[in-house]
């Protein structure tokens, strides 16, 4: 009851904002348009062929986000998860599958641990870490393999990849809905969760306020580098073989995706489920520009195209209710710290020469 | 000078036998940063319960003594009590477990995450799952038990709130880490008349609850009003103490600059008006949506027009309209009679008319840059360009004549310009326009958040701008600074021009009374 009563004084946590559902709207408008214009699309095996072929990155976008609502991100996740497939190929031939998969999924961890301690603990940054890591995980699997692909054993993991359905419905595409929830789960039903939105948001702010920002980042980069390793599973299950050159354009994409659901770049705020419409929305309009016999030259522009009409709609949406709540803030604030680890101006003349 | 140390030190010895064990005692502070040292033994008693004043020029060592309370330096020397026990200030974390919260002109809060949240930020209740109805109830009664109960909306993000309401949220999320000593650094700089007095309203209940806090402010009035006993700093040093109703505004401001700088002040306002010259620039009936409706102003070569205004008046909007960065629906500008279209501030530099911003950091230095890179900046706009290419040898110089012209401490123009205190960055920007050698200044709140001291060099350098021929416009929220430089004044009311004053034709109360009739129509 008191709580009720508490709860009514608050009123709203935010008024109904139709742009807050912008990209589902996006989504169900291009469906509807290539259903209209394409017989091949609105068949039943297409559809589900885009859910098929689209859950592997968005499972591995669901990582993204999660380092990036840290105010992170991660360039690195297509290399592990080739690394991951070339590597449980071959350990799922000569020991056994159960274990390929979880040593595949220790070694995504274990990156994602190296890329956080360095991020969150180093302060180095999260562009140029990752982009190290990459190059050196690449590296390496390249003088492993000799760059050639490796067979594997992959029975399971193919039925689910690529030829499981439950219901009418790729089982990968399952497994993908059931990431989406644990993220949302862990994002927003654990302390964990709310301290990445917060450390992402104000990082002095939540150290003072005794977050434990280096753990929760470091823990953020192994949750991104577990769902790489899914990704890098799930691929080996499509192909059947570890290929040490593949997964090359899934740090982009899974960043597009995010970024087109609204994740920012600068961390803090992003809804996971969103994550879901924007690879969804990314997936339809490769597979109807292919049904619709446009170019494949021509493909990469209308992709690129619907990328910036997503981030100009996000942008205008964010002035919008910006200039909405201004009515109370005279001046923006600087979000930044409370400047104790850093002197601020007067300080520091003060410290060198004073001034009278 | 001498009678202010030993009437401070008088006070001293007679205040110190009149408290019992205070909430928070400061003995013999001294603070080096290797040779020089900017703390001299300060000592300051804080009682349960009170409002300590702190005062003290940018440069005294008001933001070094708060730093040592905070935590932020463990090598002073000297002894911090807490209800007469000693503790070592070493870090932050142990300052904030020994009940001392400093409220930061910079509010230190998540903006993405909603007020309730902010405040258990970090004490979220649960080990593992986190709930956010939980966190609520429990920030509700977090407010409920430092008795703010339902002042605060709860389920809003911080993002969209005002600067006085983030202010609250910060006092409400230190007080409910049991702090006993609540330290509040300029807190009413960014506030308007009414939100100030909603802040001292919240101080004294606070203080009534027997929190102690301590007051820092540039504005005497308020500190005189609202303390119960204050502290002085100059240079380093304690120089006065006392139950704050024993001073008054000449014998405050007396202690906080010595007299020198006080008569310097006073011969300023003295000055007498110039015989304008030439017409530099007219702006006949501008609109700008219905925000700005129908202003024409003149300003003239030698002379400095006050622009007076409330927030909300329109006058920032207004300024920012001559220079092109806001658009103009209506009206027209002449630069010396002849008429011109500035479309942005690019041309509008190029044409002579150049606006010094206000908020130095977020609109008006690069603050990684080296102070010479940012004063230069407006004169390499204006000078011819060969293929892009720019001279910046001949530069360079001038910005270091500049540097020294002005002032500017440290005078080295190699430091980023973010090192430098608040009144030399306002220097710096001056420095910006002037060597650009424009002729039509628009000069937006020169000395918000500026020492006394340093605001006097700033009006001083402005006049000798006119002096030279220059024609500027300030534009001020303080009403002394305006009825000081202007010869004269403008009142802007909700988007129009409400008056125009000669220099000495309007007294402090009737300004006041202008700007605030809108006040009263609004509420």
């Amino acid at each position: 009851m008191g709580a009720r009563v508490a709860k009514s004084e608050g009123g709203p946590r935010r008024r109904f904002d139709p742009w807050r559902f912008g990209i589902w709207i996006a989504l169900v408008v291009v469906v509807v348009l290539l259903m209209a214009v394409s017989a091949s699309f609105r068949s039943t095996s297409n559809l589900t062929n885009v859910l098929q072929q689209n859950s592997l990155i968005g499972i591995v976008a669901c990582g993204m986000f999660v380092m990036m609502v840290s105010g992170g991100f991660d360039l690195s996740v297509g290399a592990v998860g080739a690394l991951v497939s070339v590597a449980a190929a071959a350990i799922s031939v000569d020991v056994s599958v159960p274990v390929a998969i979880l040593a595949g999924l220790a070694l995504g961890v274990f990156i994602g641990l190296l890329n956080g301690v360095l991020i969150a603990k180093g302060r180095i940054n999260a562009f140029m870490t990752t982009f190290a890591m990459a190059s050196v995980v690449t590296g390496v699997m390249f003088i492993a393999t000799s760059a050639s692909p490796v067979v594997g054993n992959v029975g399971f993991l193919q039925q689910v990849s690529l030829f499981g359905t439950f219901i009418g419905l790729p089982e990968v595409f399952f497994v993908y809905i059931a990431v989406v929830v644990v993220t949302w789960v862990l994002m927003r039903r654990t302390k964990w969760g709310h301290y990445v939105y917060s450390l992402g948001g104000n990082r002095d702010a939540s150290f003072l306020s005794g977050v434990p920002v280096v753990s929760a980042q470091t823990l953020a980069f192994c949750f991104g580098g577990f769902m790489a390793a899914v990704g890098g599973l799930l691929l080996l299950g499509e192909s059947g073989i570890g290929q040490p050159s593949s997964a090359t354009d899934w740090p982009l994409t899974a960043i597009a995706i995010c970024v087109i659901a609204g994740v920012s770049l600068q961390g803090g705020e992003g809804r996971v489920q969103d994550t879901v419409a924007a690879a969804l929305l990314l997936g339809v309009v490769d597979n109807g520009l292919n049904l619709l016999n446009v170019s494949p030259y021509v493909q990469p522009t209308v992709t690129g195209t619907v990328i910036l009409i997503a981030v100009a709609g996000d942008q205008i949406s964010r002035r919008r209710s910006v200039s909405a709540t201004r009515a109370g803030a005279r001046k923006p604030l600087p979000a930044s710290g409370s400047g104790l680890e850093v002197p601020t101006p007067d300080e520091q003349v003060a410290s060198g020469a004073p001034v009278t | 000078m001498a009678n202010v140390y030993e009437q401070a030190s008088r006070e001293m010895n007679a205040n110190d036998l009149s408290l019992s064990v205070p909430r928070l005692s400061l003995q013999d502070i001294s603070k080096s940063f290797g040779d020089v040292t900017v703390l001299h033994d300060v000592s300051m008693d804080v009682a349960a319960g009170e409002i300590h004043g702190l005062l003290g020029q940018n440069g005294a060592g008001k933001s070094t003594l708060m730093r040592v309370l905070a935590g932020g330096y463990p090598d002073y020397r000297g002894t911090v009590r807490l209800d007469g026990e000693v503790v070592a200030m070493t870090s932050p974390a142990a300052a904030q477990a020994q009940g001392i919260a400093i409220i930061y002109q910079e509010f230190s809060l998540v903006p993405h995450l909603t007020v309730a949240e902010n405040i258990l930020l970090g004490r979220e209740p649960g080990r593992i799952a986190y709930s956010t109805r939980q966190v609520r109830a429990e920030a509700a009664g977090v407010l409920e038990k430092i008795g703010m109960a339902g002042e605060l909306p709860l389920d809003e993000t911080v993002r969209g709130l005002s600067t006085s309401t983030q202010q609250r949220i910060e006092i409400a999320k230190a007080l409910s880490r049991d702090a006993r000593v609540l330290v509040l650094d300029e807190p009413t700089s960014r506030l308007d008349g009414a939100e100030r007095t909603k802040l001292f309203a919240l101080m004294h209940r606070l203080a009534a609850g027997g929190t102690s806090l301590v007051f820092i402010s540039h504005f005497l009035e308020e500190v005189l009003a609202v303390t119960s006993r204050l502290t002085v700093l100059r240079d380093g040093y304690a120089v006065a103490r006392g139950k704050s109703e024993d001073y008054s505004l000449e014998t405050l401001s007396q202690a906080l600059l010595g007299q020198d700088l006080q008569r310097q002040e006073e011969a300023e306002r003295k000055h007498t008006t110039t015989a304008a010259g030439e017409c530099l620039l007219a702006a006949r009936a501008i609109e700008v949506g219905r925000r700005v409706r129908g202003v024409s102003l003149e300003l003239h070569a030698g002379e400095i027009v006050s622009l007076a205004g409330l927030m909300g008046s329109g006058r920032t909007t207004f300024v920012k309209s001559l220079i092109g960065a806001v658009k103009m629906t209506g009206g027209e500008v002449e630069l010396r009679g002849r008429p011109v279209r500035l479309r942005n501030p690019t041309q509008a530099l190029r044409a002579g008319v150049a606006l010094v911003p206000e908020d130095r950091r977020a609109q008006g230095l690069v603050g990684a840059l080296p102070a010479r890179d940012n004063i230069v900046i407006m004169s390499l706009i204006r000078q011819p360009s060969r293929l892009g290419f720019v001279k910046t040898s001949g530069l360079r110089g001038l910005a270091k004549r500049a540097v020294e012209d002005l002032e500017v401490r440290p005078a080295d123009d190699t430091r980023a310009a973010s090192t430098f205190s608040g009144g030399n960055q306002q220097k710096l920007l001056i420095a910006r326009a002037v060597l650009s050698g424009v002729d039509v200044m628009i000069v937006d709140q020169p000395t918000a958040g500026v020492d006394v001291g340093t605001k006097a060099q700033i009006h001083r350098i402005l006049r000798g701008l006119a002096d030279e021929g220059k024609a500027i416009l300030v534009v001020s929220d303080e009403i002394d600074e305006l009825l000081t430089m202007g010869d004269r004044i403008l009142v802007m009311r909700e988007g129009a021009l409400a008056g125009e004053y000669a220099r000495g034709r309007i007294d402090r109360a009737t300004l006041i009374a202008e700007l605030a009739t809108r006040t009263a129509d609004a509420a």
